[in-house]
């Protein structure tokens, strides 16, 4: 039976980050004061729902096309914050969504932060809508609501992919402030290019920690930056090793697959410069079976083709 | 025969046949057992609820977690019986993720019903009401009935043996062309002008944004025109020539100032500012949607609602 090698250095790395994630939520649970830059976008939501309050007009809230996944629940996350500000001001809001599952949670959570703040009676089970999982049926829905409601502010969270650009434009249209972020890289030109504030990469992930200052997400948040941290020094520490092993460490040999059973063999070959192929950082991500088999394996491997013959 | 008979698998409540009274049982079993289900489930008190579905995403997560880091079998057949543990793990993990992704898919199917039925609540209220813009909710009622009707009623046409032969042969078919007619005619077509409504909209958001109201939007004007400017032909050929002139190479080799082609240039700017920025966001996107699903699958997540 063959197996899929796509090596062991993927998942270390990942528990890495893990242990760096958890450490620092216990740290920031034990009581450590950790510090958040301000990111602008959101420092905006008050100032938008405020403005939507003043003119007596909708605050719109998407999340684009986000499932029920980690993205779609940290722009509900936000939402809810949204929904509690526009609560005890008695703003009228909208949440549209493309998704039926990631809609249906979003309904409970909101209901829950106008009971919870004491204004069970000022929600409106209408203002939780779900369009169409349909991309631009979804986009035209959209559109749509905000043109004829003539909404005062919106905020764009969430996955964006084409549709982006029609509802930010529809909403400059209208002169709505419009607070943006999306996880697909691909679209954050044309947010920064159509709307007033943009969160940029993960601070979107990051706007749940920035408004609530909750430990475990303060800590996450740090334990992030740690993360990025250690990606940066990989990358320079690569970058140089890659540079040295590349003008100073001629290739003397060359791995060949040989024999019946297609062994990686090691030959020597006349020295040359290093290809990229043959840098340490590539072999290190590209794992290749050992050159021979360890005496343990050979065994295991005795005894499974033993196996098979009976 | 009854040797060959013997040959094919027992019928067990996971293999009923399509059609079967057996299937049918469990269907109504199951749609009840749901039922009760959720009906047990939403009469529970919310602290009971919490670490209900704490255990449950947890276990949900702890499977899709070993389905990344277990060995998985490159030729797995249910046919063969696995050897030792890490083996019997892998057929384990690999025989059942069909069923666990249909659960997901019969979950998905269930929650687009809550979705419609929302999307009706509104719209049915708002016709009723004779509510401002009503006309639009008629509009979607009767779209969202048509295209029911009609692609139902053409899935029922092309059932049977040769029925399927049958409309391709006569795509006239009444069910078929107005299925058609709908869906590839109209919705196809209104998808496709919404796309290209996004040119328009482009223009106007770059109009506004690269405008010379600041140091970043200048860089954005200057980097954006450097870039148009490289998918015009003319204008790739004609600066060419002016770097060729100026180095003397004569449509040879400028030297140093080959690298003041546009193509150069933009070249430049793509793989030395454009995709290490990019690149940049999707790690920190990437440990983001880490962090957040960590927090998700340990039950630590504290939303700001909370």
């Amino acid at each position: 039976m063959q197996y899929y090698d796509t090596g062991f250095w993927q998942i270390v790395f990942v528990a890495v980050l893990i242990v760096f994630l958890l450490f620092n939520i216990i740290r920031a649970r034990r009581g450590k004061s950790l510090f958040i830059r301000r990111i602008a976008g959101l420092s905006a939501i008050d100032e938008a729902i405020g403005r939507s309050t003043e003119m007596g007009r909708p605050v719109l809230m998407v999340p684009g096309l986000s499932g029920l996944g980690p993205v779609g629940i940290q722009a509900v996350n936000i939402f809810a914050y949204i929904a509690r500000t526009a609560a005890k001001f008695g703003t009228p809001i909208r949440i549209c969504f493309a998704d039926a599952a990631l809609y249906s949670v979003a309904q409970e959570i909101i209901r829950d932060v106008y009971q919870s703040e004491g204004f069970a009676d000022r929600y409106d089970p209408t203002a939780v809508r779900f369009i169409s999982d349909r991309q631009f049926a979804f986009a035209a829905g959209v559109a749509g609501m905000i043109l004829r409601e003539k909404i005062a502010a919106a905020f764009l969270l969430g996955d964006w992919f084409a549709e982006s650009l029609i509802l930010a434009e529809s909403a400059n249209s209208v002169g709505a402030i419009q607070v943006a972020g999306s996880t697909v890289t691909t679209q954050t030109p044309f947010l920064i290019a159509a709307c007033d504030y943009v969160l940029i990469g993960d601070e979107f992930y990051a706007a749940s920690a920035y408004l609530s200052r909750e430990p475990v997400l303060v800590g996450s948040l740090v334990g992030q930056d740690w993360s990025k941290l250690l990606i940066a020094a990989i990358i320079v520490v690569l970058m140089v090793q890659a540079s040295i092993e590349k003008a100073l460490v001629p290739q003397t040999t060359q791995e060949t697959q040989e024999g019946p059973g297609l062994i990686w063999t090691s030959k020597p070959i006349p020295a040359r410069l290093k290809k990229r192929s043959d840098l340490l950082e590539n072999r290190l991500f590209n794992p290749r079976p050992p050159a021979a088999l360890s005496p343990r394996e050979k065994r295991k491997l005795n005894a499974w083709e033993k196996d098979s013959d009976q | 025969m009854r040797e060959l008979a013997q040959l094919a698998p027992p019928t067990t409540v996971w293999t009923a046949h399509n059609g079967s009274t057996l299937l049918w049982v469990e269907i109504v079993a199951a749609l009840i057992l749901g039922i009760l289900l959720a009906m047990g489930l939403s009469r529970l008190p919310i602290r009971l609820r919490k670490p209900i579905v704490a255990v449950v995403t947890f276990a949900g997560g702890l499977y899709f977690v070993l389905q990344y880091i277990w060995p998985q079998a490159q030729d797995y057949s249910k046919d063969e019986i696995p050897r030792g543990t890490v083996e019997g793990v892998s057929f384990w993990l690999q025989g059942t993720l069909p069923t666990v992704t249909n659960f997901a898919q019969v979950l998905g199917a269930l929650l687009l019903g809550l979705g419609i039925s929302s999307l009706l609540r509104i719209h049915i209220s708002q016709l009723v009401k004779k509510h401002k813009d009503w006309l639009f909710s008629l509009t979607l009622i009767v779209s969202m009935l048509a295209m029911l009707v009609f692609g139902y009623w053409d899935w029922l046409s092309k059932l049977g043996p040769g029925a399927e032969q049958a409309v391709a042969a006569n795509p006239h078919i009444f069910p078929n062309f107005a299925r058609d007619f709908l869906f590839d005619g109209l919705f196809i077509n209104l998808d496709a002008v919404m796309y290209s409504m996004i040119a328009f909209f482009i223009f106007s958001a770059a109009y506004r944004s690269f405008r010379l109201r600041s140091i970043e939007a200048t860089i954005l004007l200057g980097t954006a025109l450097l870039v148009m400017l490289t998918l015009m032909g003319g204008v790739l050929v004609g600066w060419d020539r002016v770097v060729d002139a100026v180095g003397g190479g004569g449509g040879g080799h400028a030297g140093f100032l080959e690298n003041f082609r546009l193509g150069a240039i933009k070249d430049w700017v793509q793989d030395n500012l454009q995709s290490p920025s990019i690149r940049a966001m999707e790690f920190g996107l990437a440990i983001g949607g880490l962090a957040m699903s960590l927090r998700l699958w340990l039950g630590i997540e504290k939303g700001v609602s909370n």
